[in-house]
């Protein structure tokens, strides 16, 4: 009963140094935010500031909070077919943002697989703690090109 | 002379047994317009037999599989000769479901001559669920 314990689970204060900002969300209509609760928690606590849009948020949601916030990470959980539809429209409203290259898309969730993830030229969590190495690894590839000499 | 009357006569008894009981058989396969319980033993058989399924992956406990349930019932009596619907209970059929990577429930899976063609994930209105297996019946039509 993983889940019931993540319920339960407290709120993860603050980080007092945040690694990278992440926007996290449903994607409309998936309404079942306990995993996106649990992966949201989980960033948290690894030093990540989170913006969460809860559930059912729509794709400009995403794209502008994104683009409000300076977010390094998009994490959408996907845990309904329609919901999985609704990605290609996610995509290109970060497109129109002007996000594309500057902002790393995660997903998961039960309606998704890792091929949806890699059709879209997202990353793939299957578990929280997928979730968080992805995460971590996003930001340090982000330090390493900018401290790489631009040529 | 005498057996083989009696060799006809037994001929065309066993005969007449055998109509009735393909007779009788295809009257229990006639589709009813329910949705068939489907288990890990029966599930390959069930699934081959049958043109167009549409498999329910569901558990007495979970809340939106409650909601899916009376929707599967009416649209096997609505698309009834058409598309077969079948229901899975993830409780107690444990091989299948992880066959067919269910990691979440109500999962429903589209099986087209016995190849899984489309998932359902989650609790999805009913017109969704249709646009999902309605296109197989008009490619066979």
């Amino acid at each position: 009963m993983s889940w019931l314990k993540a319920m339960r689970e407290k709120e993860p204060p603050e980080p007092n140094n945040p690694i990278g900002t992440v926007v996290i969300g449903n994607l409309q209509p998936d309404r079942m935010d306990t995993p996106k609760n649990m992966v949201r928690k989980s960033l948290k606590r690894a030093q990540f500031t989170t913006v969460d849009l809860g559930p059912s948020a729509n794709e400009k949601t995403f794209a502008t909070k994104a683009k409000e916030v300076n977010a390094d990470i998009i994490a959408v959980s996907i845990n309904l077919s329609p919901a999985k539809e609704n990605l290609p429209k996610l995509i290109s409203a970060i497109e129109n943002e002007g996000l594309k290259g500057k902002v790393t898309v995660i997903i998961g969730g039960a309606a998704v697989k890792k091929e949806d993830a890699e059709k879209f030229g997202a990353l793939y969590g299957k578990t929280r703690e997928e979730a968080v190495v992805l995460a971590k690894k996003v930001i340090a590839e982000k330090q390493a090109n900018n401290k790489s000499p631009k040529s | 002379m005498m057996s083989n009357t009696f060799k006809n006569e037994e001929i065309e008894r066993i005969k007449k047994a055998k109509i009735l009981a393909m007779l009788k058989q295809a009257k229990l396969e006639k589709p009813n317009g329910k949705p068939i319980i489907l288990t890990d033993s029966n599930f390959d058989t069930e699934v081959a037999k049958h043109n167009i399924i549409v498999v329910d992956f569901w558990a007495p406990w979970c809340g939106p599989c409650r909601m899916v349930g009376p929707l599967i019932g009416e649209l096997a009596s609505e698309y009834v000769g058409k598309v077969t619907f079948g229901k899975l209970n993830v409780d107690e059929n444990i091989t299948v479901p992880s066959k067919f990577g269910v990691r979440s429930i109500p999962t429903l899976l589209v099986f087209k001559d016995g190849q899984a063609v489309d998932t359902i994930v989650g609790a999805c209105p009913k017109p969704y669920l249709e646009s999902k297996f309605k296109p197989y019946i008009e490619r066979d039509t």
